[in-house]
């Protein structure tokens, strides 16, 4: 049965209206001769989106076969005597069965809400990061390149915020991934601000934990040696996407949301090229998964990570002089 | 670093945005994860037009023209291209689309909604919601959608619709020249757009 609308809506095209509200010569000369021929005189009866696509559900390829089915769930009092009170809290594995059982029985409607859309800009980071593995792989190259600028991020949200410490923490699988494989780690060229008095304590401490901790390529660039950079922040996944921050976001959310994309393959490719060559500029803090002499002599205080910059900070200063 | 600068196909970071809201081009990327309501919202934005090209196919060639009729071929239509919707290069998939239109009415039946209906590739690209709603929804109906009626359904003042119609249809002119290489748009859409 066709639903028809019962309140026609009388339709006319209004060439000077039209104009006038900037639409093109042309789209407006193709919807007169479409209201010439009499096209507007039917409309679509209500219902024909509901009954043209459950006619082509059957022929729509339904590839379900991959998705994880839970296993029945044991009685959680069973689980809880067995099982030693351990930290981490989430065990991956049953995480992810349960992130996938919940994707399968979500209505649509909740997959298009804003409330999911939210959900999935902040899950976004590391799923684009891990999805690098396959790449590292197949093309014997870095997985994820990121220019970490100190100037538009604060290195302390690295260590407080959930949405940076999950991106982080995907970061370090994906190197483990590659170290396994025998591929090139994440590398970061991290940009610093121009003094050392723009730190805090805490953004210190969370770096020196950030050195300790990860497993990727670092290198320091000295803020004057940053050039165009100095006002960047990138992230580059395989050759697949770049993401960018071109201004200083007001907190790790702000910053988390305001990410913009690029997905051109040739761009993304030429920027890797022109971001390796920022080894030329920076100082060399950890590599191969091995930090730096100096950067070993270092690491482990705030007082440490302090004179670490400095000698950075003053060795570009030396080659100004 | 030129190359930095010159990057022009920014565009917010969205892992995941809604699926009215995505571009043609990515639709596909949605598909393996809910096929169903991906290709609802394609026939959504499409249904209309094509509705426009069969009611003028039946009227030229059978010389009557039926709201039952006219649908069925419009069902046709999605249901032909349903197999094809996940396959082939996400950057052609409305000139796969329109060759399925082709096949199921004719050449002339396409060319009278051609310019608006490829015209809603750039659209999916303007950043702001709102004006991207508006001007896809004008466009949906063949530019005759009464301002009254546009303010109705999306509770706004006609001087409101007016404007935000204006803005988008002067961001729709950067987003074309801003977010497409040389070449690719007309690539996109067989040359009706350039």
């Amino acid at each position: 049965m066709t639903v028809v609308d019962s309140k026609k809506e009388i339709r006319t095209v209004n060439r000077e209206e039209l104009a006038r509200l900037g639409f093109s010569p042309k789209d407006i000369d193709a919807a007169e001769n479409m209201e010439k021929l009499g096209l507007f005189e039917m409309e679509p009866s209500a219902d024909l989106v509901e009954r043209t696509i459950a006619r082509c559900i059957p022929r729509l390829k339904q590839d379900l076969k991959h998705e994880i089915v839970p296993a029945e769930p044991e009685p959680a009092i069973a689980i809880l005597g067995r099982q030693p009170c351990v930290s981490p809290v989430f065990d991956p594995m049953s995480l992810g069965q349960g992130y996938f059982a919940a994707l399968k029985g979500m209505p649509s409607a909740l997959r298009t809400s804003a409330e999911w859309n939210e959900l999935s800009v902040f899950q976004g980071l590391q799923q684009a990061c891990l999805t690098t593995v396959h790449f590292a792989r197949s093309r014997h190259d870095r997985p994820v390149l990121m220019l970490d600028n100190h100037n538009l991020l604060e290195p302390a949200w690295w260590g407080h915020d959930t949405g940076f410490r999950a991106f982080w923490n995907a970061c370090q699988i994906v190197n483990k991934m590659a170290a396994e494989s025998g591929v090139p780690l994440a590398a970061c060229f991290v940009v610093l601000r121009p003094r050392l008095f723009d730190y805090s304590e805490e953004d210190l401490a969370t770096i020196d934990q950030m050195l300790r901790k990860g497993t990727g390529d670092v290198w320091w660039i000295p803020y004057d040696k940053a050039g165009p950079y100095k006002a960047l922040d990138l992230i580059v996944f395989g050759e697949e996407r770049i993401l960018g921050l071109r201004e200083k976001p007001r907190s790790p959310v702000q910053a988390l949301e305001g990410f913009l994309e690029t997905r051109d393959e040739h761009v993304v490719r030429q920027v890797r090229r022109e971001m390796t060559s920022l080894t030329k500029l920076a100082s060399n803090i950890r590599l191969g998964g091995k930090l730096s002499a100096t950067a070993a002599a270092n690491v482990g205080t705030v007082a440490g990570i302090r004179n670490l910059m400095e000698n950075v900070m003053s060795k570009e200063a030396a080659v100004a002089r | 670093m030129g190359l930095l600068e010159s990057i022009s196909r920014w565009r917010p970071w969205k892992a995941r945005a809604k699926v009215d809201g995505i571009p043609f081009e990515e639709l596909q990327n949605r598909y393996s994860e809910d096929a169903n309501a991906t290709y609802k919202e394609f026939i959504r934005r499409l249904h209309q037009l094509i509705f426009y090209a069969a009611s003028e196919y039946l009227e030229r060639t059978k010389g009557r023209r039926r709201q039952e009729e006219i649908e069925n071929i419009v069902i046709g239509i999605f249901e032909e291209f349903s197999p094809q919707f996940a396959i082939g290069s996400p950057d052609k998939i409305l000139v796969r689309f329109a060759q399925v239109i082709r096949n199921q009415l004719d050449d002339k039946a396409f060319r009278v909604i051609a310019a608006l209906f490829y015209k809603q590739i750039p659209i999916y690209h303007l950043s702001d919601e709102g004006e991207r709603r508006l001007l896809a929804a004008v466009y949906e109906e063949g530019l005759s959608t009464p301002m009254k009626v546009l303010a109705d359904r999306f509770k706004m003042t006609v001087k409101d619709v007016e404007n935000g119609l204006t803005k988008a249809n002067s961001n729709l002119c950067s987003v074309m020249q801003r977010d497409f290489e040389s070449g690719e748009l007309k690539e996109m859409t067989e040359g009706y757009l350039s």
